[in-house]
């Protein structure tokens, strides 16, 4: 049995001019229930394909299908899906509750069992008190709550999210990117999230489809996308990496030039093969004492010291090329700018991308 | 406390030295708005207390001009048939506006340019220009009686200097002010609440009734409260393609002044029709705020 789908897109394309395509064979699947996030820089096609999935933009090719219902013949209206606009979207003459109601309202939901519904979906988001605010009344928070028990009380067979927490601080935004994650457990529905912030389709999703240029460049778990990206943008995109060029050798050695060669995971890349190689600067071990020159240990100058509080990056050189270094405050050496320290790194830790 | 506060500011006030007053005299707040404020006070107040003065002092000192007005059913009549036509109006050209002024705003692009240009090149026409192309349209020789005959209609119906043509050509005049101020409105008005309408679910009629049309409510409501205001004073118009018998008040005024020499009845005449204006103007204020008409 073909395993169910809430979601999928076939070869989707999108192009508003001719000869530019904003979004181009775009391939998904999304399992019922999974919370997967669409990251990429602006510009990237995100908006574009989830309009194309919520009905407001037509694909130029290709297919989309929800809850395994051929849908490019539908209606928004008729698409049964939750959607929660970056601005929130509240009617601004509805109080929370009647925005909360208008779903049901529109599917001719019985005024009684409406209101038990309203009152649920506030108490689910928190808001029960607020019912009868109208949104210029609330907070930021506080509306794109309301937004959210809109977009999830008539059941939707699907909820997308453009950038829902793009206009909140950052503190407000971590509360609700835990109660998202707690209201996507709680009902199991599909949820797509775009966001262009990777620590928050990190610490969110199940998957994340790293978004470039129109296209989708990886799709993978969190730490899939984080530690063996597939390409050198979504290893640069996603996180803070050191990504040097190289060619490869026998045994996994990568040649870089300048630093010498460099044990990595690859053995199974061909010797002679331009790649480029992503050492997460978190995987780095160092030393205040100069190690002695081996393909998992190296020699950098301190260029640069930056404390974060719980963290210390230090900016290194070897040889033309610049190192980041990620170390735990606790176990930050006693180290200054312009000296010569040692580093080390696990080779298995190091992922090697072909080009 | 806010009692006191307000005393003691104005006893501040109060205190104010005459140095201090010549000082905010020609502090440039003062100086910008100047010119205005003697225009005002020349070409509008004046003439304004001018009117006052005679509506109780001609031709005998006192109220009589307002009990005459009062007394006198044809003047009631005029009256009320003056609030009659501005409601007729103001309703005929909402339902003419409303469609453009949406169209214009939701469409933007080439349609929604050519239909605001189409409105504002009315705007710009004068109103004795179009009245006189009305007299022309409705004339017994006009296009109009032209098809009607033409279509079997005979003898044709009388059309110029009928409370209908007036009525028609005023709101075909007050469209492009409802237009404008609908438009004002609907322009703010964000397409992504339509979009959040149909992903919940509405159809684009419901959608229409129950997200759009409550948010240009204002609009209509500005545009309502202008159009009506200004139909209440209409005088070309009505006087050159209206019925004689369906008098509005300033045609009313016109004739009191003409043909009867009234000056003091025309005054009390005219302070009636401002009296009638500014208390539209204030109840439309009290319910909706009066700076939100020009937001
Ligand atoms: N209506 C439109 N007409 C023409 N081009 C468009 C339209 N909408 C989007 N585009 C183009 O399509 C491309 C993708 O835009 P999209 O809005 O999907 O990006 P995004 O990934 O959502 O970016 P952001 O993070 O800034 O929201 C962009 O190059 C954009 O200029
Ligand atoms: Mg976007």
């Amino acid at each position: 049995m073909e395993t169910a789908r809430s979601l999928s897109l076939k070869s989707v394309t999108k192009s508003y001019l001719p000869g530019q395509n904003a979004v181009e064979a775009i391939d998904l699947d999304v399992a019922p229930g999974e919370f997967i996030s669409f990251l990429g820089p602006s510009g990237s096609g995100k908006t574009t394909t989830l309009m194309m999935i919520a009905g407001f933009a037509r694909p130029t090719r290709g297919e989309i299908s929800i809850a395994g219902r051929q849908i490019d013949a539908v209606e928004p209206y008729d698409r049964n899906i939750g959607m929660v606009f970056q601005n929130y979207a509240l009617f601004p003459h509805m109080n929370a509750a009647q925005n909360v109601g208008f779903p049901l309202r529109m599917r001719g939901v019985a005024k009684v069992p409406a209101q038990a519904k309203v009152k649920a979906a506030l108490a689910m988001v928190g808001l029960a008190e607020y019912a009868g605010r109208a949104p210029a009344e609330l907070s930021g928070g506080q509306q794109q709550r309301v937004a959210l028990a809109r977009a999830l009380v008539f059941q939707p067979d699907l909820v997308l999210l453009d950038e829902p927490l793009g206009a909140l601080d950052k503190t407000l935004r971590e509360q609700m990117q835990m109660e998202l994650k707690r209201i996507h457990r709680e009902l199991g529905v599909t949820m797509v999230y775009v966001t262009h912030d990777q620590t928050e389709a990190m610490a969110m999703s199940d998957r994340i489809a790293v978004f470039n240029r129109g296209r989708i460049e990886q799709i993978g778990t969190p730490s899939e996308v984080y530690f063996t990206p597939k390409t050198r943008f979504v290893a640069s995109f996603v996180g803070d990496s050191n990504l040097l060029s190289g060619k490869t050798r026998e045994g996994g050695l990568v040649d870089v030039a300048g630093v010498g060669p460099i044990a990595t995971s690859a053995g199974h890349v061909p010797p002679g093969k331009d790649v480029s190689i992503l050492v997460r600067p978190e995987t780095i071990r160092i030393s205040s004492e100069r190690a002695e020159l081996s393909p998992w240990r190296n020699s950098i100058t301190v260029e640069e010291i930056v404390n974060y509080g719980d963290s210390v990056l230090v900016l290194g050189r070897k040889a033309g090329q610049e190192l980041r270094v990620r170390v735990p405050s606790m176990e930050m050496p006693d180290l200054r700018r312009g000296d010569e320290c040692g580093i080390e790194w696990a080779p298995t830790r190091i992922h090697v991308i072909e080009h | 406390m806010a009692l006191d506060l307000t005393l003691s500011r104005s006893a501040q006030g109060r205190a104010w030295s005459a140095a201090g007053w010549a000082s905010a005299l020609i502090r440039p707040p003062f100086l910008l708005y100047a010119p205005a404020s003697l225009f005002l006070a020349v070409f509008f107040l004046a003439p304004l207390g001018l009117v006052i003065w005679m509506s109780v002092s001609e031709p005998t000192v006192g109220f009589d001009n307002y009990a005459e007005f009062f007394a006198s059913k044809y003047d009631l009549n005029v009256l009320a048939r003056t609030f009659q036509t501005a409601l007729i109006v103001t309703i005929t050209s909402l339902v003419f506006a409303y469609p453009v002024a949406y169209v214009a705003a939701r469409k933007g692009g080439a349609v929604g340019s050519f239909l605001l240009g189409i409105v504002a090149l009315s705007f710009w026409t004068s109103f004795l220009v179009r009245t006189y192309a009305w007299m022309v349209i409705l004339g017994a020789r006009g296009p109009v009686v032209g098809l009607l005959v033409a279509l079997g209609v005979n003898p044709p119906p009388r059309l110029l200097f009928t409370t209908f043509a007036a009525t028609f050509a005023m709101a075909h005049m007050l469209v492009p002010f409802m237009v404008l101020a609908l438009y004002a409105v609907m322009k703010r008005i964000d397409e992504v609440y339509m979009r959040a309408a149909a992903s919940l679910g509405a159809r684009p009629l419901k959608a229409f009734l129950t997200v759009y049309l409550p948010q240009s409510l204002p609009g209509v409501l500005n545009g309502a409260t202008l159009v009506f205001i200004t139909c209440l004073g209409f005088y070309v118009t009505p006087t050159l393609i209206g019925s004689p018998q369906d008098k509005m008040i300033a045609g009313r005024i016109g004739q009191q002044i003409e043909q009867l020499l009234e000056f003091g009845a025309a005054s009390a005449t005219s302070m009636v029709l401002l009296a009638a204006a500014v208390a539209l103007f204030v109840i439309y204020d009290r319910l909706f705020g009066i700076e939100k008409m020009w937001r």
